[in-house]
């Protein structure tokens, strides 16, 4: 309880009120602006968040990652381009509404379904985080190999297009972990004789080059996109919407659940929720037959489930330092730089920064209706803001940000060559997020693994000597056989086929 | 038909992972013999390998020709703004933060098709604001350069 105080006193210095408001515009600008993610803003927050204290730190990578998945809403339904991924499943959806002359509805629906959602997602966080911290703390060096195993794993099987390129990104962030001193010996190694390699590759600047860097790349190949805004009165955006919200009260509830879940796995996010959302939303509806001529149902789901799902990716973060969503990974690299290891010892020994967290989802996501109200209100100047003055200014933001972090022109080098390989990646199917993930779980996976290998005196069956340790064990390797499921029910299928 | 990107792909993997064995053959081992700083480096890279190959052989499979070429332009200015980079990492300690940042910021500001008088007034203006935000703000000394002692 006094820690809970303590976290409300926080959170009312001044430093937090002006973090969370800058942190808002910062979220909606890049939020709305389509090519700009709300990963690439909490990428390029990363170096002032290493010069703040841990409460205020945590404070903007929430405020900005709410903000950012609500504003994605807008140019989805003013000019049919999702200014986040996270809004791409309901784009046309929101669209067609628009163009039918209902662009307010969608807009007004868009940020309470988002609050609403935001606002779910955060109290499950509380209730999740809390009672698993407990059963965490008995883990040892076993189970957190098999957390991070299994996360890892997870992340390889919810890829989209292709699990072994899923599994090349995680292995090339686990690789280029792995550069310099080792943890048994103190091995200094692939550093090639290089001084500034010796500490290892920093994953700030290896992650602005992924998600900066490479992002500004994509955006000038694919040239300029000539928006033009339909025009609507912000005024009239909250007319019906309480209606609307009500009659699909139990889908809410339901994307809001499905949210969460998205959120705890890890690998995927809020925009694979918003893509479940949408199919559950149609198999489930009354009226399957509207999806698609511009729906309002759809939008309520996906517009719940994205923004649920940001508060679920914090639960495994903060209880198992394994991240949910890419969000997260980057969360854990900023926890790790300011000496707090995420965890369960995280809750009994720096409660208010687990209560700072959960408060400022609460406070971001109340601020979200008044701060969408005046996006919305100035949609029409966000979107006009000049491409050609936007992107090179986002360049020289990721040029000093990977310089601050260690004075150093090594970091702005590794930001640049992070973004080639981004970019690689990018262009040939390979989703970019699981390096980073690699590139923080890493240490984790290998120190728990080193130390349970020595324990154990090299024998891997203990790994299943422990209770806990022993399921987490046999989910992991489930899900390593998964690959093999479809070909024994592929083979089935043929021939039932056949006959 | 082959799908070549993906083949290249695979093929890059399978190298990285051979060339990070290779690499790891040096490390040292624990004093009582056990594998110490090479073992995880190892199975990582034996898994890129497997991986590499599921690439490789997918690659083979029949597929839809995908239609994703850019125009020579749009792959140049690309190059552009890695070359933008570069040049920062060059000429920041010789020509100090507010010159470079400007210069680079303009350059590519024409790059992708800003105007004269709205480019310099815009680079000139980032660059300020950058310098006071980490000098004065956050307290990380830029390079001075040939303008500050």
């Amino acid at each position: 309880m006094e820690a809970a105080l303590s976290g409300i006193e926080h959170l009312a210095d001044p430093t937090v009120i002006i973090t969370f408001i800058v942190a808002s515009v910062l979220g909606l600008l890049f939020g709305a602006i389509p090519g700009l993610t709300a990963t690439m803003a909490v990428a390029l927050l990363v170096p002032f968040t290493f010069f703040m204290d841990p409460i205020p730190a945590v404070v903007a990578m929430v405020t900005v990652s709410a903000m950012a998945i609500f504003a994605g809403d807008i140019p989805a339904a003013l000019v049919r381009i999702p200014g986040t991924p996270a809004s791409a499943a309901y784009t046309d959806e929101s669209y067609k509404m628009t163009q039918k002359g209902e662009g307010e509805l969608v807009l007004g629906v868009d940020v309470v379904s988002s609050a609403i959602g935001g606002l779910g997602g955060a109290i499950c966080l509380m209730l999740a985080a809390s009672a698993l911290a407990e059963v965490a703390l008995q883990f040892t060096s076993f189970e957190y190999f098999w957390l991070a195993a299994m996360g890892l794993s997870a992340t390889i099987m919810v890829a989209s297009e292709s699990s072994a390129k899923a599994g090349i990104s995680i292995l090339l962030g686990l690789l280029l972990s792995t550069v310099g001193l080792d943890i048994t010996l103190g091995y200094p190694r692939f550093s090639f004789g290089n001084v500034e390699l010796l500490n290892g590759i920093d994953f700030i600047p290896a992650m602005i080059g992924l998600f900066g860097v490479a992002e500004v790349i994509r955006n000038v190949l694919d040239g300029d996109i000539d928006f033009k805004p339909v025009k609507v009165k912000a005024e009239g955006i909250f007319r019906g919407v309480s209606s609307t919200l009500w009659r699909y009260r139990g889908n809410m509830l339901r994307s809001g659940i499905l949210g969460v879940i998205v959120g705890i796995m890890p690998g995927a996010g809020a925009d694979i929720a918003a893509w479940m959302a949408v199919a559950v939303s149609r198999q489930r509806s009354k009226e399957p037959e509207k999806f698609g001529t511009g729906h309002i149902e759809p939008i309520v789901d996906a517009g719940t489930a994205n923004n649920s799902a940001l508060g679920g990716a914090w639960v495994p973060a903060l209880v198992f330092g394994i991240p949910g969503d890419s969000i997260t990974a980057i969360v854990i690299g900023v926890l790790f730089m300011k000496g707090l290891r995420p965890g369960p010892s995280l809750f009994s020994e720096h409660p208010d920064v687990i209560y700072a967290v959960y408060f400022s989802f609460i406070v971001a996501n109340i601020l979200m209706v008044l701060f969408g109200y005046l996006a919305i209100k100035a949609s029409a100047y966000i979107l006009k803001v000049p491409r050609n003055i936007l992107l090179p200014a986002i360049v020289m933001f990721c040029i000093v940000g990977s310089f601050a972090i260690n004075n150093s022109l090594f970091g702005v080098v590794v930001m640049l060559a992070m973004g080639v390989v981004g970019y690689y990646l990018e262009i040939n199917g390979v989703p970019v997020a699981p390096v980073v993930l690699g590139l923080v779980l890493g240490p984790i996976l290998e120190k728990n693994f080193m130390f349970s290998m020595i324990k154990t005196d090299w024998d891997f069956t203990l790994f299943f000597s422990r209770p806990v340790a022993a399921v987490l064990g046999v989910i992991t390797i489930a899900i390593w056989l998964v690959p093999l499921y479809p070909k024994l029910l592929g083979k089935r299928s043929a021939t039932t086929a056949a006959q | 038909m082959l799908k070549r990107s993906d083949a290249v792909l695979g093929g890059a993997a399978i190298l990285l992972g051979v060339a990070v064995f290779a690499n790891t053959l040096g490390f040292p081992k624990m004093p009582d013999g056990a594998p110490g700083p090479a073992l995880f480096p190892q199975i990582l890279a034996a898994l890129m390998v497997v991986f590499g190959l599921i690439i490789l052989l997918q690659s083979t499979r029949p597929h839809v020709e995908e239609d994703r070429h850019y125009d020579t332009v749009a792959i140049l200015k690309a190059g552009g703004v890695l070359v933008a980079i570069a040049a920062y990492v060059l000429l920041v300690q010789r020509l100090g933060f507010l010159i470079t940042a400007t210069v680079i910021l303009l350059g590519l500001m024409l790059m992708l098709g800003a105007r004269l008088r709205v480019g310099l007034p815009a680079a000139v203006a980032l660059s300020v604001f950058s310098l006071v935000l980490f000098e004065k703000v956050l307290r990380v000394p830029l390079p001075p350069g040939i303008l500050g002692g």
